[in-house]
């Protein structure tokens, strides 16, 4: 029986900054820096270690279209690797590495296709002679890509399977950019058995079987807001059976976002103790990778005055940081306080006081009331102020978590007084 | 509650003594200065609520604890229950009696329940109060009246604090152009990086640009690099000629003086050199003949200056032999004194050892004094002889004197009685007599038989004493014994005595000489006749002495006449000859030498002419060999000879030097015709203009490589740079930083907007009842003056007139101060009686500060205000009574 085995990935954003940290001890910077070239020398050793027929990776292979020369050069030697090995790998570029910002300096192994911009291409897997499979794609050959590039889609009669390669956005999912819309009905129309897609982060089998449609995710996370292992998919494709895809965790830094309620914690000590004993599980859990893990501590809780000092969460910050400093792989947390006093604010709200007003208003400005005042509190940073263009994608979330945090500035001042 | 009567048992002024009654409604109790209107407000107040402890600092109204002390009140409850409340000053306030109908109920618990457990606070402060607490803030300051007058959680509420806290927070944050805040800075800080990053960005987006430009610049430094070569071997071949045209002129100047001069051939080489040898060694020789001729002439002169001693030369053989004997006449005349002292000191010993024998001895009779064994034997045996004669007389002396001895101390060892004995007799003797004569005249028999006793045992000692005296001494015949002994001994001694010195007559020796001293006689006469052998020996030997100096002079003097020499000259005169006789010799021998080396000096300058003359022969032929006529001609030729030679090695110099630089064959005979050719100056200009057009090349060149280099350096950066990388995670963290702050920021701008907010909302609708009341009145009180009082929600009371005006209590005038605080207390207590048992309100002459019109206006409000309860005001002007009377209050007179 024959069959195709081959990688799938997509988005590896190998030259990409980690966003969404404030603050990484130095010893950890070029561990993070280099999490995404890792991630992708797994992938190549994951190939060669499987002996696969090809590796499909479904754009964004860089985070900028001005990506830097260092990053191609990284991802050239991988490419080396796989072709030394005979594995031919195919590319099509995605709207972070659309082609026209593609070094044209650079030659590729032999064994390495790139999916042009104008037409989708279909190149054949060969193995002992026989066609294996034959992978069609395109690349992105600009950043913004609205067009609905599945159309051009076609299985033309090619012997083997059939693979599609695009970045796309299926299905309009809300949160990413909507390049190069389509729909799962119109994957359905070209005829293709599996569909090596990129552009969403997290991985999806969006369908098992004719065809396959899957999201392979990252293959590195790059901050907290992606966490969980990341990776690619060992895809295997065989007559008469549907598509198997294994998903293998290829990420060399894993990323963790948490919540520990600290509502029964009593004294700092146990909230020390609970942190510390919830980050050992993560990183249990990590793998024997280097983690990252964002922390928020909720809940109410009598010692919130003491946390929200800025001695007690910069003493529980440098606790934690000794407490991991020779841990390796390495951890890394990142501590958010998002406590609140032991005050019911529902109760001091039904009063008839000072404080009643107080709650009322802040519960009526979470719920969008008062906007002219709050536009108005907020002019100077964020409409005044010249830089506030770095502040415009601050979102209504944001907004409500600061009515909230002020909402906190002020009963545990007035509150915790009385 | 409301009072009827008040019954003061003893407070202050007061004494048993009743007040009353009171009726519902508005009371005025009238009466002049110090009647005791505050006492009794006083006393109210403490019999509710308890007596002042000692330890207060207040007043006590003369109060004692115990009975006759404080009072009691008649009142009538909400319910229409009759108490009566009485107390006496006491610990804890002092006991309090509630008389009920149901009985006397005791303590302030259960009073408490009567008085709706208002505490002693609010009824001071609201109920029953005087001008003086009228007047002060203080009075309403307490917890429990600021919580009714403000509501729950406002009165202590650290607002300002809290938003002075919270601004601050976000003034460290932000400031609209403050450049120091922390938004500010990170602002600057990512506008740092985000420019870092778009400069890294930009140079990527040069790399294929930069490449090219790489290889452009590579092509145009090989172009250059085949023009310089080009140059370089121009410029080599021109320098060539101009460094070797000198050298080429050389070469041929040297050709043509070397085809002028003339050919001389068989020249002998080395021709100065040899000829030089020759002249040389000819001085040479003549220098040596004239030093050996002269050399003859001082050696014949030498030779005869010397004369030779022939006659003592004949006599060497015996002035030798005396010359030989010199050292044994000095010998000889050195021994000889010392011999003839050896021999005359001898003689004095021999001498001398003769007289230590005896007076008459000398050497003649000790040479004839004999001593022979036997005479030894003899000598000895009479000297044992007449010591033992001797020991024998000392023995019989010894034996007769220890006899007597002996004899001596028998007679002293004798008894004899001691004196004691007999003084004892005789006292024995006289007491006995005395006691007795005593016994027998006193008639005292046995006394005087008992003294007779005494006087009987004194007699017999006496007696026994008295047989004890010495007989005397008899003749001793060992004595005699002894004694003859003796003198046998002493005639035998002197018998041998005799004997001894007749023997020493004999011999000539001295009488007393003992026996045991003959021996060292013999020994002197042994001693005296080695030393006569002795000086007979010296004697001899000075006898030889003195014949070999006479010998020896009468040789000497055969060579010389004269006067015979005193022995002590001879050597000298024997040593003077021999001089003589070497000198003699010398000069024998050098007059041989002399000789011999004249005849060989005269050999050698025969030897050197000779040589001389062959020299000049072998010149002579070396000059005609040579070609030359003389010495002049010859040193001409060979300076042609070797300017010849000088030339040639020129020319070939020149040769090898052009072909070291040009090569050889054809390439050397195109340089040298180009030389032929070449005009001075002309390739001089060339080469420096292939040197400037190389310079500049070479300039173009260093350039293009700089710029090769530096674009190859950016390359290389670019392409492996990981700033890019780096700077955009610092951007990214600094940017999440940024919005980390700004939500700090807007949290609390936030914060304050909503406590600004309800602050205003606070003041506007939500203003506590009692206030809302406390302004009504007040609006009624100023005639609508002030129509509002309000408690911001953290600062002090304000009024607020009908124009929204607000004045603060500082700013208020002290009546209409009092008509806040009043209005505020009528407020307090309609608030108060909503929920709980109403009191008795007692006012102390509290409207004096307000004037006719605001006067006028209270007495009519407090009407009023008394119709649903009690209220009881006091003053102590009639004018007012009037006033309060015209509005139907019931007067009291005290």
């Amino acid at each position: 029986m024959t069959t195709f085995r081959f990688i799938h990935c997509a988005d590896l954003h190998i030259d990409s900054p980690f966003k969404g940290l404030s603050a990484i001890e130095p010893r950890l910077t070029e561990q993070l820096l280099e999490s995404t070239f890792q991630a992708f020398n797994n992938i190549v050793d994951l190939a060669l270690c499987e002996r696969v027929d090809a590796v499909i990776i479904a754009g964004d292979v860089y985070d900028s279209a001005d990506r830097s020369l260092k990053a191609q050069f990284k991802f050239r030697r991988g490419l080396e690797r796989l072709s030394r090995a005979g594995i031919p790998a195919f590319i099509a570029h995605g709207n972070h590495d659309p082609l026209d910002r593609w070094s044209n300096r650079l030659d590729w192994p032999d064994l390495v296709t790139v999916f042009p911009g104008d037409r989708v291409e279909a190149h054949p897997v060969m193995k002992n002679g026989e066609t294996l499979a034959h992978i069609y794609g395109i690349s992105f050959p600009r950043r913004d890509v609205t067009e609905n590039l599945a159309l051009l889609f076609n299985r033309e009669g090619h012997p083997g399977f059939a693979v599609g390669v695009l970045h796309a956005n299926v299905g309009g999912r809300p949160g990413h950019d909507p390049y190069a819309p389509c729909t799962v009905a119109e994957l359905h129309a070209p005829g293709m058995d599996y569909w090596a897609l990129g552009h969403i982060h997290t991985r999806e089998v969006v369908q098992a079987d004719s065809p396959a449609i899957v999201y392979s995710g990252n293959t590195q996370a790059r901050s907290v807001r992606e966490p969980g292992p990341r990776g690619c998919y060992l895809v295997t494709l065989a007559q008469g059976a549907p598509p198997e895809a294994r998903f293998i965790a290829t990420d060399a830094v894993r990323f963790e976002a948490e919540t520990l309620d600290v509502s029964r914690q009593e004294t700092l000590d146990n909230i020390l103790r609970a942190i510390l004993a919830r980050v050992e599980s993560l990183a249990g859990e990590a793998g024997g990778r280097g983690l990252v893990v964002r922390l928020t501590l909720t809940g109410r809780t009598r010692v919130h005055s003491e946390i929200v000092s800025t001695g007690g969460r910069q003493g529980l910050g440098e606790e934690i940081q000794n407490y991991f400093e020779t841990s390796d792989p390495f951890v890394c947390v990142d501590l958010v306080v998002d406590t609140r006093g032991d005050y019911d604010v529902r109760a001091l709200g039904q009063g008839q006081d000072f404080i009643a007003d107080v709650v009322t208003l802040f519960q009526e400005a979470a719920v969008g009331k008062h906007p002219e005042a709050l536009e108005k509190a907020l002019a100077p940073l964020f409409a005044d102020w010249g830089g506030n263009n770095l502040l415009k994608d601050m979102t209504a979330s944001d907004r409500a978590a600061w009515i909230e945090k002020a909402q906190s500035l002020v009963l545990d001042r007035l509150v915790d007084h009385r | 509650m409301q009072i009827r009567d008040i019954y003061i048992e003893g407070f202050g002024r007061f004494r048993d003594q009743k007040v009353g009654t009171f009726e519902p409604g508005l009371n005025v109790i009238h009466g002049p200065n110090e009647m005791g209107k505050t006492t009794l407000l006083e006393l109210v107040r403490r019999v509710l609520f308890g007596f002042p402890d000692r330890r207060e600092n207040t007043n006590f109204y003369g109060m004692q604890p115990g009975p006759g002390q404080g009072g009691r009140l008649h009142c009538v409850t909400r319910g229409g229950e009759v108490i009566h409340i009485s107390r006496q000053p006491g610990t804890s306030g002092g006991p309090v009696i509630i008389g009920t109908e149901a009985g006397d109920l005791h303590g302030d618990a259960i009073l408490g329940g009567y008085l709706g457990h208002a505490s002693k606070d609010i009824f001071r402060n609201i109920f029953a109060f005087t001008i003086d607490e009228l007047q002060s803030l203080d009075s309403l300051s307490d917890k429990e009246t600021q919580s009714r007058l403000y509501g729950a959680g406002l009165g202590s509420l650290s607002l300002a604090q809290a938003e002075n806290e919270i601004e601050k927070i976000t003034q460290d944050l932000f400031k609209p152009r403050g450049s120091a805040q922390k938004v500010a800075q990170a602002y600057k800080r990512i506008r740092e990086l985000a420019r870092r990053v778009q400069e890294i960005q930009d140079g990527l987006g040069t790399y294929d640009q930069r490449v090219s430009e790489l290889d452009n610049l590579r092509q145009q430094a090989e172009r250059l690099r085949q023009e310089i070569d080009r140059l370089e071997t121009r410029r080599h071949a021109l320098q060539t000629r101009v460094d070797l045209f000198p050298v080429a002129l050389e070469g041929q100047q040297a050709k043509e003086e070397l085809a002028a001069l003339e050919n001389i051939s068989d020249f002998p080489e080395h021709g100065l050199e040899t000829l030089a040898a020759y002249k040389s060694e000819e001085k040479n020789l003549a220098r040596q003949i004239d030093d050996e001729r002269n050399g003859l002439k001082l050696t014949e002169q030498r030779l005869e200056g010397l004369t030779v001693d022939q006659d003592l030369l004949g006599q060497e053989t015996e002035i030798l032999a005396l010359k030989e004997s010199t050292q044994e006449i000095r010998n000889v005349l050195k021994d000889r004194l010392t011999l003839e002292r050896d021999r005359d000191q001898v003689s004095a010993r021999i001498e001398e050892n003769a007289r230590q024998i005896g007076p008459q001895w000398d050497e003649a009779r000790a040479m004839a004094f004999a001593w022979s064994e036997a005479e030894r034997a003899a000598v000895q045996q009479q000297q044992q002889a007449l010591e033992e004669a001797r020991g024998e007389v000392r023995a019989a002396r010894e034996k007769l004197n220890y006899h007597r001895e002996q004899q001596a101390s028998g007679q002293a060892q004798k008894p004899n009685a001691p004196g004691w004995v007999a003084l004892f007799a005789w006292s024995l003797l006289g007491a006995g007599a005395a006691g007795a004569l005593w016994g027998l005249a006193a008639g005292e028999r046995l006394f005087a038989f008992a003294m007779g006793l005494m006087l009987a045992f004194g007699l017999g000692l006496f007696v026994l004493q008295r047989r004890e005296k010495p007989r005397p001494p008899e003749e001793d015949p060992r004595e005699i014994t002894l004694r003859q002994n003796l003198e046998r001994a002493e005639q035998n001694a002197a018998g041998l005595a005799a004997t001894w010195r007749a023997w020493l007559e004999e011999k000539h020796l001295a009488p007393g000489l003992m026996p045991q001293d003959a021996e060292r006689v013999a020994a002197l006469v042994r001693e005296i006749r080695a030393q006569v052998r002795e000086r007979d020996r010296l004697s001899e030997r000075l006898a030889k002495m003195r014949e070999t100096i006479g010998q020896a002079a009468r040789r000497l003097h055969s060579f010389s006449s004269g006067p015979e020499l005193p022995p002590e000259d001879l050597p000298a005169r024997i040593q003077h000859l021999g001089q003589a006789l070497e000198a003699a010799r010398a000069n024998q021998r050098e007059t041989a030498t002399l000789q011999s080396q004249c005849r060989e000096q005269a050999d050698k300058i025969a030897r050197l002419e000779k040589r001389r003359a062959e020299n000049s022969a072998e010149l002579a032929r070396f000059l005609e060999s040579a070609g030359a006529s003389g010495e002049d001609d010859f040193k001409r030729r060979q300076a042609v000879c070797d300017r010849r030679r000088e030339l040639s090695v020129l020319i070939e110099g020149t040769v090898r030097q052009i072909q070291a630089r040009v090569g050889t064959g054809e390439a050397f005979a195109d340089f040298s015709e180009s030389i032929r050719t070449l005009v001075p100056g002309e390739v001089e200009r060339d080469l420096e203009r292939v040197s400037a057009e190389l310079a500049s090349q070479q300039e173009q060149k260093d350039a293009l490589n700089r710029r090769i280099g530096e674009t190859q350096t950016h390359v290389e950066q670019l392409a492996s740079n990981d700033d890019l990388l780096k700077t955009q995670a610092e951007l990214e963290m600094e940017k999440h930083q940024l919005r980390g702050l700004a939500g700090e920021w807007a949290a609390g701008r936030i914060a304050l907007a909503v406590l600004a907010a309800a602050r205003g909302k606070y003041e506007q609708d939500r203003q506590p009842q009692v206030l809302i009341s406390a302004g009504d009145i007040l609006s009624t009180i100023t005639g609508g003056k002030y129509v509002k009082v309000i408690k911001p929600v953290d600062g002090d009371l304000v009024i607020e007139d009908d124009s929204g005006g607000r004045l603060g209590i500082l700013e208020m005038s002290r009546g209409t101060r009092e008509q806040l605080y009043l209005a505020m207390r009528l407020g307090l207590i309609e608030e108060y009686e909503k929920r709980s048992e109403p009191l008795p309100v007692i006012m102390d002459d509290v409207f004096i500060n307000f004037d006719d019109a605001r006067g006028e206006r209270v007495v009519e409000l407090l009407a009023k205000f008394a119709r649903p309860r009690q209220v009881i005001v006091m003053t102590c002007h009639a004018r007012s009574l009037e006033i309060y009377k015209k509005h139907g209050a019931r007067p009291i007179h005290i």
